[in-house]
């Protein structure tokens, strides 16, 4: 699955969902200057230290196939969003996720797990399933017909996320909500629609724990490619949906995403060339102060 | 010589030390090296990315030895969190990027500008 040179499978390229919560309306708002006044004093230039000359994608990505080093590798689970809109969210979460898994600097060999199985070394690394439900429904009350990145963006860097009922160990948080008003799996727990004000009381408390700290916005196509070539998940929206693109794979120049739908899907160079603009990068969140104890 | 040797030792051991006058101080003892148990690399983004061979160092401290391996980013902003405080102060005073080893809250080395697996995996005792 990390194999970056691999043929990919064709059903897997260029997926158009049916309306996942990302229409073209959304997508116009949401440009990078609207991003970057969202995040506020969470927003961060693209380090010009962080630039690959494309001739050497290939040799980055090979050392990023034998280190496990892709953003993908910080990721140990899959969620399913079905049939719900919470598409920007769950992107978001997934982002979130992986930037503080890297900060803990856990490799998960062979990226998420499929949806019905765990990694041993969840738990024990302290692992936190975040929840996008903790962040829709205030970006959208309604329920149906999606919301903007910089919605969720926003929410995130001002107030920041609950966990997941459903953890890889029971890390004893006061505050939890299930991690969508979707199907869900055995690693994302499912349940109704909840609106912001059932929430359970005092869960600014938990939620302040998980904040993104600091967000690059790639200005140029190869700036999120060299995010991704540097382990970073890139947020975008296309083509009616979001998703996080976690690896970039050399041999046809696509980009992977753990898609919010228990798959790993790709986008064409050439889709990922249209979908970059509006995208984002968490490299921080808050740390704690006890990795063992993430409640604390 | 050797007699009166034999005769104090005996006197120690039956009757212990004697007690010495005030303004005699001892050095302290000095515990061996302690066993590392948090190493984090604190670093600053713009000044370039996290290495392969680091990344790839501090996950096995973490699933090889249960050592706490972490990364901190200096310029992250809010609050630093209790673990960061010591590490950040004594990595600041090398230049970043810094790795710094730790046991029981106590800095036990810092090594400057770490760039490969092995030269993380050199410094942790």
């Amino acid at each position: 699955m990390i194999d970056s040179f691999r043929p990919l499978p064709r059903n897997l390229v260029d997926v158009i969902l049916p309306p996942s919560g990302y229409d073209d309306a959304m997508a116009a708002g949401d440009t990078t200057d609207a991003l970057r006044d969202a995040c506020g004093s969470a927003s961060r230039k693209f380090p010009r230290s962080w630039e690959i000359n494309p001739s050497e994608w290939d040799e980055v990505a090979r050392e990023n196939d034998r280190n496990r080093t892709w953003g993908i590798n910080y990721l140990d689970r899959f969620t399913n969003q079905s049939p719900t809109h919470e598409c920007t969210a769950h992107s978001l979460a997934r982002n979130a996720e992986a930037a503080r898994n890297r900060h803990r600097a856990v490799i998960y060999k062979d990226g998420p797990k499929e949806s019905q199985k765990r990694y041993d070394t969840s738990g024990p690394a302290g692992s936190v399933w975040l929840s996008p439900l903790s962040v829709y429904p205030e970006a959208n009350p309604g329920q149906w017909g999606g919301a903007n990145v910089r919605q969720v963006l926003e929410i995130a860097c001002r107030r920041g996320m609950l966990p997941d009922t459903t953890q890889p160990r029971d890390y004893g948080f006061r505050h939890a909500i299930h991690g969508t008003s979707g199907k869900g799996n055995a690693n994302q727990s499912g349940g109704r629609w909840l609106p912001l004000s059932q929430f359970p009381a005092g869960w600014q408390e938990t939620a302040k724990l998980f904040k993104p700290l600091e967000v690059i916005f790639p200005e140029s196509y190869e700036e999120a490619v060299c995010c991704v070539l540097r382990g970073l998940l890139v947020s975008v929206g296309r083509n009616g949906h979001a998703v996080p693109w976690a690896q970039w794979m050399a041999g046809e120049r696509a980009m992977a995403y753990p898609d919010s739908y228990d798959v790993v899907r790709y986008d064409s160079e050439r889709t990922a060339r249209s979908a970059w603009r509006g995208s984002f990068a968490i490299v921080t969140m808050t740390s704690p102060d006890d990795w063992n104890n993430p409640a604390s | 010589m050797k007699a009166f040797l034999a005769a104090a030792a005996f006197y120690f051991v039956a009757f212990g030390l004697p007690d010495l006058p005030a303004w005699v101080s001892l050095p302290s003892v000095v515990s061996p090296v302690s066993q590392a148990d948090a190493v984090a690399y604190v670093y600053e983004k713009d000044d370039g990315p996290i290495p392969g061979g680091v990344m790839v160092a501090m996950a096995r401290l973490n699933s090889e030895r249960q050592i706490m391996a972490t990364f901190y980013e200096e310029d992250a902003g809010g609050v630093v969190p209790e673990q960061y405080k010591l590490p950040l102060e004594a990595a600041k005073k090398i230049g970043l990027p810094a790795l710094v080893v730790s046991a029981s809250g106590v800095v036990l080395k810092v090594v400057p500008k770490p760039g490969t697996e092995a030269a993380v995996m050199e410094a942790v005792p």
